[in-house]
């Protein structure tokens, strides 16, 4: 009698109610899925057409620019001597400030990725690529499986072709992928090593087309294979390109290395952002 | 009580997996066209498939425009880098390859990039070196590799254009990572490689329309205000002097060829002759202002160019024909919205 009062439920009604508090917090984590699957700029566009007559930029205008293009110095620094760099800010600081609706599509029963439609339902072009070199490495946030929003990493080969080597999914291998395949994802960031040579960032680009191409999908493959290369995931693809040349990109040094790992890390710089807050690493 | 609560639960599982898959209950909506000029006594543009695919380039649908009607191709198909294959066929001439590459104890190739096929042979172009190119003889069904000698540039390729002309296979590739493209001659008799050229270019001339083969074998390249033309055969390279920069080339399949550089509302255009002297320049009018070209086809005297507009307010795509030796427009129909997938071939 006294058992039956301290544990009033049976258990099929607690398997019931374990279930029913699954569903719920399965539904409060897709809600918070589907909010965070665009970050749009909480403050106003602004004219920025008289600064960008300038070629020499304060800190203080470099971050104003930042704010309003999502566009970063190191690339600011690069394009500002160029005939057409005040129209391309420009047009970088129209798609930052576009109006972006987030539709989640399946890859799998349990994996979604996010676009942004027309009312006809086609994926748009959301922004333009800042100019990028090999060796650069493209995130976005726009996937997500049982509502753990994991993202997606993508190493830049082949910067004159416009080729990302990827490891997509289950059933795949690691292969080339066309970087402007990129602007259709409601986020992203641009990122590279910091204070690396052209020619480093290369030779990376070069290891990974020879040697981390064609390595079947694994969201099981860990850290602790350094010099396996029989499977892989894309995160995991970066951090070994890059271990190869001595750089541990994995900001937390677990077993497991995932893209906000990776953009966390401090061996890496920011060039470009868009739908993501630019305050952040991920 | 008991019996409701798991029917009750039961029914929020299939409620909320309903409105987080609601992608998987939308409507197909069908292909619909309005025929907006038609100045011809036959329809020409009944023998043109058009291709619609997704943002994953996994779902894919084929509309053939007969006389009258458009109908949906039913056979399956697969996209590659450069187009799509159907299904069936990919995986007869994939597996072909791969039975060659496991009788020799060589890597199976993963990545079709190009492809190409006539009466007589398919070629199976995947990414990688020429290595990675295969031959398949379609009497034999027999596979072969290309050979060729060592001393050939083996550079990592993108094959952008394949060409038979004098029963000689015609390779046109863009070297990874360079400015650079690599021509290889491959003889049809034994499959061996007769030419390697490697031509450095600009940066214009890598993009995917900006250079092709013409029917003769010639591999041309648009660079700003000029053709670079190289024959294989004889391994020279000319130039022609154009008056404006083109970035469009499409080879006739008459001896001509068609150069064009897209505008707001018009193309202007140049017509070469085999010898690449200038015929004829002037410019098309489009259909509709601010257009992407999908796809641009030159046959029987006649342009065929499949475009897209972003900012359309009545119709996305038109397929236009133009009568090339007036410059007239002569046919045009416009193609309205096809639910989330968008043309991107036309053949």
């Amino acid at each position: 009698m006294m058992r039956k009062e301290i544990f009033p439920l049976t258990i099929k009604k607690r398997l019931l109610l374990i279930i029913t508090v699954l569903i719920v917090i399965y539904c409060l984590t897709g809600f918070y899925v589907q909010k965070s699957g665009y970050y749009s700029p909480p403050y106003n566009k602004i004219d920025i057409s008289l600064l960008l007559e300038k070629r020499a930029f304060s800190d203080e205008e470099y971050a104003i620019l930042y704010a309003q293009t999502g566009i970063a110095k190191p690339i600011i620094d690069e394009i500002k001597y160029t005939n057409d760099f005040k129209s391309r800010m420009l047009e970088y600081q129209n798609y930052y400030f576009s109006n972006v609706s987030v539709k989640a599509k399946p890859m799998s029963p349990v994996t979604f990725y996010d676009v942004s439609e027309d009312e006809n339902n086609k994926a748009t072009k959301l922004f333009e690529l800042a100019p990028y070199k090999n060796g650069y490495i493209f995130f976005h946030k726009s996937t997500h499986t049982f509502n753990w929003r994991h993202g997606h990493v993508g190493l830049v080969v082949d910067a004159k072709h416009g080729k990302v080597l990827e490891s997509l999914e289950p059933g795949t291998t690691s292969i080339l992928q066309d970087a402007e395949k990129w602007t259709y994802f409601p986020t992203f960031r641009m990122m590279r090593l910091k204070n690396t040579s052209i020619k480093q960032m290369d030779e990376i680009a070069a290891y990974a087309t020879e040697y981390l191409s064609d390595i079947p999908y694994s969201i099981f493959s860990l850290k602790n294979k350094k010099n396996d290369y029989s499977t892989t995931h894309c995160s995991l693809l970066i951090w070994q390109a890059f271990y190869k040349f001595g750089i541990d990109l994995d900001s937390n040094k677990g077993i497991f290395v995932s893209p906000r790992d990776l953009a966390s890390s401090d061996y890496l710089e920011t060039l470009q952002v868009f739908g993501v807050n630019p305050g952040k690493k991920w | 009580m008991k019996k409701y609560s798991l029917t009750i639960c039961f029914s929020l599982i299939g409620i909320l997996v309903f409105i987080f898959n609601t992608s998987f209950l939308y409507k197909e909506n069908m292909l619909q066209s309005k025929v907006l000029i038609d100045n011809t006594r036959t329809n020409p543009i009944s023998d043109l498939t058009l291709i619609y695919c997704d943002i994953t380039m996994q779902n894919i649908e084929a509309y053939d425009l007969k006389s009258n009607h458009i109908s949906k191709e039913k056979t399956p198909l697969l996209s590659y880098t450069k187009g799509v294959i159907p299904s069936y066929k990919y995986n007869t001439y994939h597996n072909l390859v791969c039975s060659l590459q496991r009788s020799q104890n060589q890597k199976e190739p993963y990545y079709l990039h190009n492809y190409y096929e006539d009466d007589q042979i398919v070629v199976m172009s995947y990414l990688g070196t020429l290595s990675d190119t295969y031959i398949i003889d379609k009497n034999t069904k027999t596979p072969h590799s290309i050979s060729f000698s060592s001393s050939i540039d083996l550079a990592k390729i993108y094959v952008s254009h394949i060409k038979i002309a004098k029963d000689t296979l015609i390779l046109l590739g863009m070297k990874a990572n360079e400015y650079e493209s690599i021509v290889y001659t491959v003889s049809l008799n034994d499959y061996k490689v007769i030419n390697c050229k490697s031509i450095p270019i600009t940066e214009d001339a890598v993009k995917a329309q900006a250079h092709a083969i013409t029917n003769q074998g010639n591999c041309i390249f648009a660079m700003d205000k000029q053709l670079m033309t190289y024959n294989p055969f004889t391994d020279q390279i000319g130039y022609t002097i154009l008056p404006f920069s083109c970035t469009l080339i499409v080879p006739g399949d008459n001896q001509n060829i068609f150069l064009g550089s897209l505008a707001e509302n018009s193309i202007r255009y140049i017509l070469l002759d085999d010898s690449f002297n200038i015929i004829k320049t002037t410019e098309l009018s489009l259909p509709a202002p601010n257009a992407h070209i999908v796809s641009l086809i030159y046959k029987n005297s006649s342009l065929y160019m499949a475009t897209y507009h972003p900012n359309y307010i009545l119709y996305p795509n038109y397929i236009s024909v133009y009568a090339l030796e007036d410059s007239n427009l002569i046919y045009c129909t416009a193609f309205l919205e096809k639910k989330h997938k968008a043309l991107v071939y036309l053949y």
